[in-house]
């Protein structure tokens, strides 16, 4: 019964939405079977659409992670290097994409590349916190075991921090996640001409030709695209650390 | 020469004095119970004698045998199995057999459980199988046994009584009727800056009850002196 | 190819060895769309190969930065208006203009039928992206502060133009009006032009100092633009092709709407000294240029 409530809502919602819809014209609310319609007529467009959207979120995700972590990992070995960069770290998640991107553009050309940059930005924080946070959150008492057996700061590292650091991260990276579809959205709004064809692209060429019915489309896709992801999120996290959390801490 | 405290001081980074040259020898083969109130600095003590501290005045001697320390929570690793945890101190570089260690403390069977799947008692059993997988000289611990409830507690008591004897060991406790019936001396301690304010010998055979005679005087002497 | 031609730096050299065609890569500042068409029918119709050339149109969108491409040597012709291109000079982007597509500026204000007649007579809500020369241009002309007129943002959607009557937008004539009113509505559209805002439109940009091949691909150039004038089917086939929203019959009512704004008074592809001293100077009343870059290099003359 519990696992119906979520679908529950939904059609509540559905119907809903279909009730307010109908009274308006579709230029402005299109009904659910008007965004399906339009959906599955174009629906080479919006497959293509969202497939590359979904490649440039996880490659933003990818290269956010990499340097993220990487970081993560240099300043917990150097509180100066730390202290030296973090306010860097944290201006990069102030930079407004929509206004870089299209400098983006100069640098890189159209097309995925500005994509993949604007997530990988806009997904970069809150992977760093989280990992600085998770590497300093081991049990000072094991600290202390690794220590007396004569660990070194590697093995402190590979064989505690990171796996004490493994919660940390995941609920970084549920935030992130979302972050990184939508920084790769909004790098395509100016960085993508349409080949190939971007769910940001697509948002602003069906909002230029008022073909609203197609941007409901093209919303919904790259909702589902979130929630993929947010799904695969859970389930490694549930794999991996779900067993260990069992019963005491 | 199991332990040697030696005109030991040690002071916080902020100043606070918490031993002021002390000196303590705890001798080889015996169980030195260490009692006193909480705050007293026992718990600190415990961690200079294992070197994780290093004093600010004086000097800690230790044996050169292995040194192994059993902690107040088990601090099992969660995402290791037990005998991956119990195999924690030959990975990082120490010998030791990890199957004999789990035989001594009866978890053989539970070797590949998740620490989350096992008892409290169960865990408090592995934390002492990682101490003794070394067979190490000197065992040291801090309240090992607070965070039982009193039936488990007897039973990982006994367990630890048989597989402890022979080596040195140190255990700092809160609760004086425990002291009397582990320990073949009791160190009563106050402070800060922790000074010792009575050192008894027992020489009473075991095992020890605590209702036995003779041991209730034993436990009233040694309150007296908290 | 891209990074290839970027790696061997500058314009592209024509040897006297040199007997292929010469590769152009032009950067268009929208979407595929009519307001292009003659670029394409340059492809389509063998105007370009024959000159010579080898032309490869990339399409652009939103803020399309095509003056920063052409100046970066990832393409080697832009697109722009006559205002971005003096915008961008000012701000020490050597380019000049070398062909105009529109003698006309297509850009306005989209109004309903029953709307207001005139740009004196705008009042309400305009959706226009704020800050724009244009917007400033217009709101000081017309004192839009002090009549209380409220510009928001354009969100690039006319939904809510069309869900209320007195609503009012800007607009180029290449898109909004003929979408308007295959959508139902009944639309007013008022010139930039009239209003004394009048940029060359759909400019052809290269790099200041021109490359070699320039002057004969502006002829090249003007010869598709004559030929898409005549005959606009098979550049927007290719048009409706890449951009799916851009149908044929919207295609046909833009083609129609647009070609007094491509001929004008002067003729396809003339540029005057007045035409360009009229805009320099409204730009700099406004206080938008302030380097005094000769304005003799702003465009070619052949």
């Amino acid at each position: 019964m519990k696992r119906a409530l979520p679908l529950l809502v939904a059609i509540v919602a559905l119907a809903a939405w279909w009730a307010v819809a109908a009274r308006m014209p579709p230029v402005l609310l299109p009904t659910p079977l008007e965004v399906a319609e339009s959906a599955w007529t174009q629906r080479d467009r919006v497959g293509e659409a969202t497939w590359t959207t979904f490649l440039a979120s996880l490659a933003g995700l990818g290269t956010a992670s990499v340097f993220a972590i990487g970081g993560a990992a240099l300043f917990q070995r150097s509180r100066w290097i730390e202290r030296a960069l973090y306010p860097y770290a944290l201006l990069l998640q102030t930079v407004p994409i929509i206004a870089i991107a299209p400098l983006l553009v100069v640098w890189l050309g159209y097309g995925t590349p500005v994509a993949i940059t604007t997530s990988a930005i806009v997904c970069f924080f809150p992977i760093l916190t989280a990992t600085n946070q998770g590497l300093r959150a081991a049990d000072p008492a094991q600290v202390e075991l690794f220590r007396l057996y004569g660990a070194s700061r590697f093995q402190e590292l590979r064989l505690l921090r990171w796996p004490s650091a493994l919660p940390f991260l995941f609920t970084g990276y549920r935030a992130a996640v979302g972050l990184s579809v939508i920084g790769a959205i909004v790098g395509e709004f100016v960085g993508s001409n349409g080949s190939p064809a971007s769910l940001g692209n697509l948002v602003i060429r069906s909002a230029g030709s008022a073909d609203t019915p197609l941007t409901f489309a093209a919303i919904i896709a790259s909702t589902g695209l979130a929630l993929i992801l947010f799904g695969t999120v859970r389930l490694v996290e549930a794999r991996t650390i779900g067993r260990w959390q069992g019963g005491s801490e | 020469m199991g332990v040697r405290f030696e005109s030991t001081s040690f002071h916080w980074p902020d100043g606070t004095p918490l031993a002021e040259e002390l000196n303590l020898e705890v001798q080889t083969g015996a169980i030195t119970a260490l009692v006193g109130p909480s705050g007293c600095g026992k718990s600190t003590l415990l961690r200079l004698a294992a070197g994780l501290l290093e004093p600010t005045g004086g000097q800690v001697t230790r044996s050169a045998d292995p040194c192994a320390f059993v902690f107040q929570a088990p601090t099992l690793l969660p995402w290791r199995s037990l005998r991956e945890n119990v195999a924690l101190p030959v990975e990082l570089g120490a010998s030791g057999d990890v199957d004999a260690a789990l035989a001594d403390v009866e978890l053989a069977e539970h070797a590949s459980k998740l620490p989350s799947q096992l008892s409290g008692g169960q865990q408090m059993r592995a934390s002492l199988a990682r101490a003794l997988v070394t067979s190490p000289g000197l065992v040291l611990m801090d309240e090992p046994f607070a965070a039982l409830d009193a039936i488990t507690r007897r039973r990982v008591r006994d367990t630890f009584l048989d597989k402890l004897g022979g080596r040195t060991v140190l255990l700092v406790t809160h609760d004086v009727d425990e002291a009397v019936v582990l320990a073949d001396r009791v160190v009563v301690l106050g402070g800060p800056p922790v000074g010792i304010r009575l050192d008894l010998h027992i020489e009473l055979p075991r095992p020890r009850r605590v209702h036995d005679a003779g041991l209730g005087d034993l436990v009233r002497q040694l309150e007296g002196a908290l | 190819m891209f990074w290839l031609l970027a790696c061997t730096g500058g314009e592209v050299e024509t040897t006297p060895e040199w007997t292929g065609p010469i590769p152009i890569r032009l950067a268009l500042n929208w979407f595929p769309e009519a307001e292009f068409g003659g670029f394409y029918e340059g492809v389509l119709g063998g105007h370009y190969e024959r000159a010579g050339f080898e032309v490869e149109i990339i399409p652009g969108g939103p803020g399309a930065p095509t003056l920063q491409l052409l100046r970066t040597d990832q393409v080697e012709a832009a697109i722009t208006a006559a205002d971005d291109l003096l915008l961008k000079r000012d701000k020490r982007l050597m380019v000049t203009a070398a062909w105009p597509a529109f003698q006309l500026a297509p850009n306005g204000v989209m109004v309903h039928a029953g709307g207001a007649g005139s740009f004196e007579d705008l009042e309400g809500t305009i959706a226009i992206e704020p800050g724009s020369p244009m917007e400033t241009y217009l709101a000081q002309r017309y004192g839009w502060d002090d009549k209380g007129v409220n510009r928001v943002p354009y969100s690039g959607s006319i939904g809510p133009f069309l869900a209320d009557e007195a609503f009012a937008q800007q607009a180029f004539i290449t898109s909004e009006p003929c979408i308007a009113e295959a959508k139902g509505a009944e639309v007013r559209f008022l010139r930039a032009a009239d209003a004394g805002w009048n940029p060359y439109g759909s400019i052809l940009a290269v790099t200041q100092p021109p490359p070699p091949w320039t002057e004969d691909f502006v002829k090249a150039t003007h010869t598709a633009w004559e030929a898409y004038i005549a005959d606009p089917s098979r550049a927007n086939a290719r048009i409706s092709e890449l951009n799916p929203d851009m149908t044929p019959a919207l295609l046909e009512c833009i083609t129609k709407k647009q070609e007094p704004f491509l001929v004008g008074t002067d003729g396809l592809g003339a540029m005057t000294e007045v035409r360009w001293r009229q805009m320099h100077d409204t730009l700099e009343g406004m206080g938008l240029l302030g380097n005094g870059y000769p304005l003799e290099d702003a465009w070619l003359k052949f």
